[in-house]
């Protein structure tokens, strides 16, 4: 018998349509692995006890005709989107045992699809992370090498979708936090345009910067989930209403005649040649399918991470005060007054990394500070929007890059050095400081096995050059399995 | 830049963070960090307007309609303590 879970959604999709499975026994499949597998590596954080009741209900649709591409497809869903009645809580002790009253909309979206929510994976606290290590309830480890990180923010989601214990997931992007765990992982990863996907649900980090975005084994899957999630939403004031493209179409339209950059401030000092050479392969796969190489320049990339830390830990410190033990949340114990228990409550819940960035948020909003660290970093991230102006103002299509420096690195060789971590974001942050899509795609694997990857990035709500590239490199560079 | 403690402890009093008195790690990693930020420092921004928002143009407000919000009992289900359908915290002021 077929091991349904070795299958990519599309595939699944062609069974159900044909009679050959049922979205039960597909739900069955990916719950008992997880049960039998995700104990190494810890990439859910809990199941939907509800997920085959969800598959039952997607059944009745497919037998009467009905049903769209999700429908009675898994999913697994990144702990800071809010799932209805079921325990969200951002890898924080601060949000043990919250019970969201609605789902998020791209939730909504995807029950309204038919798609079942399989569970809620692991993150760093808040997404604060580029490892997974900071999550309060224990580090995800890479399905290719236990002893590697899968990457973080969205790790769980990563892991989980490379682990074959769900074909999609859904993940978060603030600096990198779906494509870099993509790329750690050997799947495919979209952090869509910023205003793209409604953000109504997701818990906040970074405002100005978080988008919501699909992790799937191939780009059509990818495609499939982003269509079922994008649009506008009356319920996010910055959701976008601009029409959203057909991505599945997309993805089979080619690269003959677009003009690929490759910006040479990505390419520098600090590159791991591993990842360096398999970039080149998926440019030159570009190349022979059609598309032109050009050498571009983005002039202001070395100032990338410290602006984005800037402003990203400024808007965390904002959005983060909410947790006052209040309305929701673990109250510490034994507090007299009430300004000793928000800071015992907030000392007590938050993990280190997520006080390091409300610190230094606050620090950089400050009366004294806030010209020299967050108006600087506010005017910088201008410069950085130029750069990426002028090289598509240019007749530039797509930008090909590295996903990350390197490729998955050891638990614990960074989670004692912040800055080392930070540093790790440097090809990833420069998308969301100016708004742009996305696309990490598998190419191949290291010497010693750990996946490599290379980054699409267009210019804003062109997911869809994003998708026709990024199926032209994985004719060359399908996504492989771990063993 | 150097944060000293007592500018630490200011900046945790804004956040409302009690800080472990014993831990240094905290302030030498903000401290390493700002050193690394000053590299803004090197570009010059005087005739630069400022980023605030991902993508400009499309924040829009819903019309001012009323809408059912929250019941008083859904706002309460998440919360620590409450008492009578509201939210019960310890004391403001001193008696």
């Amino acid at each position: 018998m077929t091991d349904l879970t070795a299958l990519s959604a599309a595939q699944l999709r062609r069974r159900l349509a044909a009679g050959e499975t049922s979205a039960v026994e597909i739900t069955r499949a990916h719950l008992d692995a997880v049960f039998a597998r995700d104990k190494d590596l810890h990439s859910f954080l809990r199941v939907n006890p509800e997920a085959e009741d969800e598959a039952a209900r997607a059944d009745v649709i497919l037998r009467t005709g009905g049903g769209g591409p999700l429908t009675g497809i898994p999913v697994a869903v990144k702990d800071n989107l809010a799932t209805s009645d079921l325990e969200t809580t951002c890898a924080s002790r601060i949000l043990r045992g919250f019970r969201p009253l609605r789902d998020a909309t791209v939730v909504a979206r995807l029950r309204e699809a038919g798609a079942v929510v399989l569970g809620k994976t692991n993150l760093d606290e808040f997404s604060m992370g580029s490892s997974t290590e900071s999550s309060s309830f224990g580090a995800t480890r890479n399905p290719w090498n236990l002893e590697h990180v899968p990457g973080g923010s969205s790790g769980g989601s990563a892991a989980a979708v490379a682990a074959r214990l769900a074909p999609l997931a859904l993940g978060s992007d603030t600096g990198g936090s779906i494509r870099q765990p993509a790329a750690f992982c050997g799947v495919v990863g979209l952090k869509p345009t910023y205003g793209r996907v409604s953000r109504f649900g997701l818990v906040a980090y970074a405002s100005s910067l978080d988008q919501v975005g699909p992790i799937a084994r191939s780009v059509e899957d990818a495609a499939d989930l982003l269509q079922a999630i994008a649009g506008d939403d009356e319920l996010d004031s910055t959701c976008s209403d601009e029409p959203v493209q057909d991505y599945s179409a997309a993805t089979r339209l080619g690269v003959e005649g677009l003009r690929v950059g490759m910006p040479r401030e990505y390419f520098q000092e600090g590159l791991d040649p591993e990842v360096a050479a398999a970039v080149q392969s998926a440019a030159e796969e570009l190349k022979r399918q059609g598309a032109r190489l050009e050498d571009v320049s983005l002039p202001h990339t070395r100032y990338a991470i410290p602006t984005y830390y800037l402003v990203a830990t400024a808007e965390a410190s904002s959005n983060l005060s909410r947790y006052d033990a209040i309305r929701y949340g673990v109250r510490a114990p034994d507090s007299v007054r009430l300004d000793e228990m928000y800071r015992k409550s907030r000392g007590s819940g938050f993990g280190d990394e997520v006080q390091r960035r409300i610190m230094l948020g606050t620090y950089a909003l400050s009366a004294g500070y806030y010209d020299q660290f967050y108006g600087k970093a506010q005017r910088v991230r201008t410069l950085l929007c130029n750069d990426f102006r002028e090289v598509f103002d240019c007749g530039i299509d797509l930008l090909l890059t590295p996903p990350s420096p390197t490729p998955a690195f050891r638990l614990g060789e960074k989670s004692k050095d912040p800055l080392a971590m930070y540093l790790m974001d440097v090809y990833t942050v420069t998308a969301n400081l100016a708004g742009l899509p996305g696309l990490v795609v598998p190419v191949g694997q290291t010497e010693s096995g750990l996946p490599l990857a290379a980054q699409l990035l267009a210019g804003r709500f062109r997911e869809d050059l994003l998708f026709r590239a990024g199926a032209a490199i994985e004719q060359a560079f399908p996504a492989g399995a771990p063993e | 830049m150097t944060i000293g403690r007592d500018e630490l402890l200011r900046i945790a009093g804004l956040a409302k963070l009690e800080l472990d008195p014993t831990d240094t790690s905290l302030v030498d990693s903000l401290q390493s960090i700002l050193e690394y930020v000053a590299l803004l420092d090197e570009v010059d921004v005087s005739d630069v307007e400022p980023t605030n928002f991902g993508a400009p143009g499309f924040s829009r407000d819903r019309e001012d309609e009323p809408r059912a919000g929250l019941t008083a009992e859904e706002a309460l289900r998440n919360a620590p303590d409450g008492l009578e359908g509201q939210f019960r915290v310890p004391g403001v002021l001193d008696s």
